[in-house]
C-alpha cells in the first residue's frame, strides 16, 4: 500500500508534536512556515537538522504562490495545516489530490475562530478538543472529519493546553493519513451552522479582570488563559497595570464582605482579594517592574484595604 | 434493525466467532427478540489489517446501511473507525478482552466499548503484588503477551503503590514440551528477597509456566498475580494441588459464579459458555436495550439510551461509564493457595473507584505492540 505524503502548512509551536511524529513516520513532503515567526523558524530548524525535507518561508503576500509552488515541485498527496493565519484561497486547495485539512484547536462548529485554545479555557470548559476538518473557502468551515477530546483542568494554562492539544493532534493525525492511503473518500460530516460561534482573536476588554461580574474561578480561568502568552490577566493597583499570573479560587471565608478586587489579606506566600464570587488567591502576578512574587509584593507595601479596578485611560 | 458484525478469528481459539454468535442468538432467541434484527457478518481475521477493517466497516456502514456496527477487535485499529461513524450518525460497539485501552480514554460520540476489563483486573492484580511482602516482584509474560496495554497496567501499579520489579522475564518460547522458564527460576535462585511474580499469560503458556514453576523448589513462598486469562479453566486445571506457590488474581466470569443470569446463560447456550459466548449473550443485551430507539440516526441519543439502561449479565448488573462509554461490570478475585487446587472465590462489587482512578491515567508519549486483537493470533 502506498503511504502517501503531505504539505504540513504550520503557524506556530502547537504544531511542533506533529511535525515531529510526521517526520519520524516520514509523511512530510514538504513543510511551510511564516517567515515573520522567528521563535518558531529556530525551533523548526532545529528539529530538521539531520533531515532533507524542504523547507518554505512564506509571508502574507507570497504564501499562496510559494504554497502552490510548493504543491507542483513536491507532489504532497494531501495538504494539513494547523495554526495558520492566512486564508488559503480555493486555486491552492483544489491542488493535492486527497483535498486539505485543517487541524483546529478547539470543538467545531462552536469554537470557530483563531484562538479557540484561549476561548476554550476562559470559558472553563471541562474538556478541550482538536478538529479534523475539510478545508472550504471559509475559516473552520468545512465538514468535520474527526474531533478528539481531552480533559480540560482547571490549572491548565495556555501554554500547557496548547501542548497538550498539539499531542492530542500528532497520535490522531496519522488515522487521517491511513485513510488516505487506503485510497478511500474520507467521510467528513458537515458543521451545523446553527451551532456555529465565531470568536475573534482577543481584544483588550477580553483580557482583563472585570472586578463588577467576575467570580474567582472565573478570574482563574481568565489568568490561565492569558498564561504565559500575555503574562497574565489584566489589572490595575494604584493607577498601574499589573497582569496577575498565578492564582487559585478559595473559599470565601470573610465574614464581611468586601467590595470585589479588595485585597483582604497579604501574606508572603499569597494575597487575597475578594471577588463577587469567592475569594482569589493571588501567588504571582507581572508588572513592568517583572514579575513578582506575593513576598516581593508584600515588601514593596501592599495592604489589606487596597483595591484592584479598572484599567487608567 | 439492521445490524453489522465484523468477527474475529484465531488459531488458538478457533471456536471464537462461533462461540461469540452462539452467545448472541442464544440471548435474542431467550429474549425472543431474534426476528428484530438482521445481522449482517463480515470477517476480519485477527483485526490487524487496518485496511480490510475499514474497508469492511465502510462497505457495511454505507452499503448495507446498518443502524448498528459491531465490532470485535482491539481500540488501535477500531480508531481508525470514528470518522465514518461521526460521519454516518451510527452507533459503533468495540467489542473485545480489554487486553488494550485507549490512548485518550474520553469517550467518542456514538462509540460504546464492551470488554472483559482484563487490563483493569491486571492493575488490581499489580496493585495486590505491591502490597505482598516487601513488594518486590519480577514481571513474567510471554513475546505475544507482553505485546498488550495489560502488561504495563500491572506494572504500572505495582510501581505506584511501592512495589518494585526486581527482573522481566518474557518467554519468547513455543508452547511446546520445549517450553521452559530456566531463566527466571535462575533468577529466583539468586535473589531471594523477590518473592512476588506478576504475570501475563494467554491461557496456553499460563498452563505451562503453572507447571514448570510447580517444578521449581525456590525455599520460600512464591506468590504469583496472575492476568484474567491465566485463571480460565483450561490454565488452572494444571494447579493439580502440589504446586509449592499460590496464585492470585481477577477474572470476569467463571462458569461457577452464582445468580439466575449466569445460570440462564449458561442454559441457553447450545456450546459450552465461555468469555467469547459471554461477549456475544452481552452484545445481544445491548442490542436489545437499543430496540425501543428503532433505526439510529442519532448516535448520541442511542448511548444516551444504554447509558440509562443497566443490564442484567451474567456477570451481575453492567453499567455504560458516563465518563469513557466503556461498560463496567463486578468480577471475582480467585485465590489459589499453595498445595490446593480448590479456589477461593471473592465477588467483588464495589469497583468505581479503582475504575475511576485507572481511567484518569493518560498515557504519555508513544506506545508500541501488538496490532492484532489480543487472543487472535
Amino acid at each position: 500500500m502506498n503511504e502517501c505524503k503531505a504539505i504540513l502548512v504550520c503557524g506556530n509551536r502547537i504544531a511542533l508534536p506533529l511535525l515531529r511524529d510526521l517526520l519520524f513516520l516520514n509523511r512530510l513532503s514538504v513543510l511551510v512556515l511564516p517567515a515573520n515567526n522567528k521563535i518558531l523558524v529556530e525551533e523548526v530548524r532545529h528539529y530538521l537538522q539531520n533531515t532533507t525535507l524542504p523547507l518554505l518561508y512564506v509571508t502574507k503576500t507570497d504564501f499562496a504562490e510559494k504554497i502552490a509552488d510548493a504543491v507542483r515541485q513536491y507532489k504532497p498527496e494531501l495538504g494539513l495545516v494547523f495554526s495558520f493565519s492566512f486564508r488559503m484561497p480555493g486555486t491552492v486547495l483544489s491542488l493535492t489530490d486527497k483535498g486539505w485539512f485543517n487541524i483546529h484547536p478547539g470543538p467545531l462548529p462552536a469554537y470557530r475562530g483563531p484562538d479557540p485554545v484561549f476561548r476554550q479555557i476562559k470559558n472553563q470548559e471541562p474538556f478541550a478538543c482538536i478538529s479534523v476538518h475539510k478545508m472550504t473557502a471559509d475559516f473552520d468551515a468545512g465538514p468535520v472529519v474527526m474531533m478528539n477530546k481531552i480533559r480540560l483542568s482547571v490549572t491548565d494554562t495556555y501554554g500547557m493546553l496548547s501542548k497538550k492539544l498539539g499531542e492530542c493532534a500528532a497520535q490522531n493525525i496519522p488515522a487521517l493519513l491511513k485513510m488516505a492511503d487506503f485510497g478511500v473518500q474520507i467521510p467528513a460530516r458537515p458543521q451545523e451552522e446553527t451551532k456555529a460561534v465565531y470568536y475573534n482573536r482577543q481584544a483588550a476588554a477580553d483580557i482583563t479582570i472585570n472586578w463588577d461580574t467576575m467570580g474567582a474561578e472565573e478570574i482563574v480561568a481568565l489568568i490561565n488563559a492569558c498564561n504565559p502568552w500575555n503574562k497574565g490577566a489584566v489589572t490595575s493597583l494604584n493607577n498601574n497595570i499589573i497582569k496577575l499570573l498565578e492564582a487559585t479560587a478559595a473559599v470565601d471565608e470573610d465574614v464581611e464582605k468586601k467590595l470585589p478586587g479588595t485585597i483582604t489579606t497579604v501574606s508572603k506566600d499569597f494575597f487575597k482579594v475578594a471577588t463577587v464570587k469567592g475569594l482569589l488567591c493571588v501567588q504571582l502576578v507581572y508588572t513592568d517592574e517583572g514579575y513578582m512574587s506575593a513576598a516581593r509584593l508584600f515588601n514593596t507595601g501592599i495592604q489589606p484595604g487596597n483595591r484592584f479596578g479598572d484599567i487608567p485611560v | 434493525m439492521k445490524v453489522g458484525l465484523l468477527y474475529p478469528s484465531s488459531n488458538t481459539y478457533p471456536g471464537i466467532s462461533f462461540d461469540f454468535m452462539d452467545g448472541l442468538n442464544a440471548l435474542l432467541g431467550h429474549q425472543q427478540i431474534a426476528s428484530h434484527f438482521n445481522i449482517i457478518k463480515e470477517g476480519i481475521g485477527f483485526g490487524a489489517a487496518e485496511k480490510e477493517v475499514y474497508m469492511k466497516a465502510e462497505k457495511l456502514l454505507l452499503t448495507e446501511d446498518v443502524d448498528v456496527l459491531v465490532i470485535y477487535a482491539d481500540e488501535k485499529v477500531t480508531e481508525l473507525l470514528n470518522p465514518l461513524i461521526m460521519a454516518s450518525g451510527k452507533l459503533l460497539m468495540v467489542i473485545n478482552p480489554g487486553a488494550n485501552y485507549p490512548h485518550n480514554w474520553i469517550s467518542q460520540p456514538g462509540v460504546v466499548h464492551l470488554s472483559l476489563q482484563q487490563a483493569f483486573m491486571c492493575r488490581l492484580a499489580g496493585g495486590l503484588a505491591a502490597a505482598a511482602g516487601n513488594g518486590y516482584a519480577a514481571y513474567v509474560s510471554s513475546y505475544y503477551d507482553c505485546g498488550y496495554l495489560h502488561g504495563a497496567a500491572i506494572v504500572q501499579q505495582l510501581l505506584q503503590q511501592g512495589g518494585n520489579i526486581r527482573y522481566n522475564y518474557i518467554n519468547r518460547q513455543s508452547y511446546n514440551d520445549s517450553f521452559e522458564i530456566g531463566a527466571l527460576t535462575e533468577f529466583l535462585s539468586t535473589d531471594k528477597e523477590c518473592s512476588n511474580l506478576v504475570c501475563v499469560f494467554d491461557t496456553m503458556p499460563a498452563q505451562l509456566f503453572y507447571k514448570h514453576l510447580a517444578a521449581y523448589d525456590a525455599g520460600r513462598m512464591l506468590n504469583v498475580f496472575a492476568s484474567p486469562m491465566m485463571l480460565e479453566a483450561g490454565a488452572v486445571a494444571a494447579l493439580n494441588g502440589k504446586q509449592r506457590y499460590r496464585v492470585t488474581g481477577f477474572t470476569p466470569w467463571h462458569s461457577a459464579l452464582p445468580g439466575t443470569g449466569n445460570i440462564t446463560f449458561m442454559q441457553q447456550c447450545k456450546r459450552p459458555a465461555n468469555i467469547f459466548s459471554l461477549l456475544g449473550w452481552e452484545t445481544g443485551l445491548m442490542l436489545a436495550a437499543l430496540l425501543p430507539a428503532g433505526t439510529i440516526h442519532d448516535n448520541e441519543a442511542a448511548v444516551q439510551l444504554l447509558k440509562d439502561t443497566p443490564l442484567q449479565s451474567p456477570r451481575g448488573i453492567m453499567l455504560l461509564d458516563d465518563a469513557t462509554h466503556f461498560y463496567t461490570a463486578p468480577f471475582t478475585k480467585i485465590t489459589y493457595e499453595a498445595n490446593s487446587s480448590t479456589p477461593q472465590t471473592e465477588y467483588i462489587t464495589e469497583y468505581t473507584n479503582g475504575w475511576k482512578a485507572f481511567t484518569a491515567e493518560q498515557i504519555e508519549g508513544h506506545v508500541t505492540g501488538w496490532t492484532n486483537t489480543y487472543l487472535c493470533y
